[in-house]
This record gives C-alpha cells, sequence and structure tokens, in this order.
C-alpha cells in the first residue's frame, strides 16, 4: 500500500479546526524547491 | 542533487526525506539517476509541476469530504448546498496550489492572484478568536 493510499485513509490536513500542510508535503515542497534553485541545470 | 545534498540543505531528516522522494519517484515528479552523477532530478521542467501535483501525489486528493470528491457526495435534498461548499473547497484550494509553480515558488515569485491572496488580512478562525476570548486558568 503507498502512503498515498495509508493519507487516503486517516483523517488528514485538520488540527485546531484548521487547514494545514503535511510535514511530509511541506519537506517534500522544500526538497524540490532546493532542486530547482541548485541542482544542475538539466536536473531542473 | 542527492537526497544527502537536498536534507542538508533545508535541515531536514534524510532517511525521511528519502521516503518522500521514493514516493515522488513512484509519482512521477522527480526521477532518480545513479552512478558518478548520482541524485534526483525533475522528471517534468520545474516550471510545470505545482504543489498540488506535489500534495496529491504524497497526501492524496486536496479535498475529501468522508474520503470522497466533494461532487461524489450525496445529501438529502435540503442539504444538497453542503455537497457546493465542499466543491467551492475544492476549487479555492485548486486555485491557490494549482495557480503556482515549484520554480516560482524557489525564486520567490507569486501570480498576482496569489499576491492578493496573502495580502488580503486574515481575521483568525472562529476556534482561535474563541480561544483568544478565554480568560487564563
Amino acid at each position: 500500500m503507498t502512503s498515498a493510499r495509508i493519507a487516503q485513509l486517516r483523517p488528514k490536513n485538520r488540527e485546531n479546526g484548521e487547514m494545514y500542510v503535511s510535514a511530509k508535503s511541506d519537506y517534500a515542497l522544500r526538497a524540490l524547491m532546493t532542486l530547482a534553485v541548485e541542482g544542475r541545470p538539466d536536473d531542473r | 542533487m542527492t537526497a544527502e545534498e537536498l536534507a542538508t540543505r533545508q535541515e531536514l531528516p534524510v532517511n525521511y526525506l528519502e521516503t518522500i522522494l521514493l514516493d515522488l519517484r513512484r509519482g512521477g515528479i522527480v526521477a532518480s539517476r545513479r552512478g558518478p552523477d548520482a541524485g534526483y532530478r525533475f522528471v517534468r521542467p520545474a516550471e510545470e509541476v505545482t504543489p498540488a501535483d506535489v500534495m496529491r501525489t504524497l497526501d492524496g486528493p486536496l479535498a475529501e469530504v468522508r474520503g470522497l470528491r466533494p461532487e461524489l457526495t450525496s445529501y438529502s435534498d435540503a442539504l444538497h448546498r453542503s455537497s457546493s461548499c465542499g466543491s467551492a473547497l475544492r476549487a479555492s484550494l485548486r486555485e491557490v496550489l494549482e495557480g503556482v509553480s515549484i520554480a516560482q515558488l524557489a525564486r520567490g515569485e507569486l501570480p498576482p492572484r496569489l499576491r492578493e491572496l496573502v495580502a488580503t488580512p486574515t481575521r483568525g478562525s472562529s476556534i482561535s478568536r474563541r480561544r483568544a476570548r478565554r480568560p487564563p486558568v
């Protein structure tokens, strides 16, 4: 079972009544932004 | 760039980031390369990848009601507008998360519509307002 499927099966994106971005997505976005800026031109 | 390099730059736990990158690879967002130039690269240009692509890959659909897409929920006649509310929520999330690319975010650029939303003062949720009014114990 993929982690995306597991994520679909549990309550998510809710904390104290607010929407939030999961730590997993936050880490991924930070890593991808780094890759977009610091990766070699053919990596981007 | 390798997972170690990405983790170091962002001060992230490398083992967890490797798991995330594996999911992103399965989702077709990044590809990995072996050999002396080992590391990760974007499959599509970073200009074409949005936060929505990443979040759907890792966390599933952007907005769900009882595990269903909002348009697939059914209510009695009197409550059918609840379904419309879920669809509107999904549309607003898509407007933001599909409205900017990873490359734009990395450059610190926001499209005009998103800049407008960021500039709109938020008043906080009803829950946080209630908490703020609650006297200290």
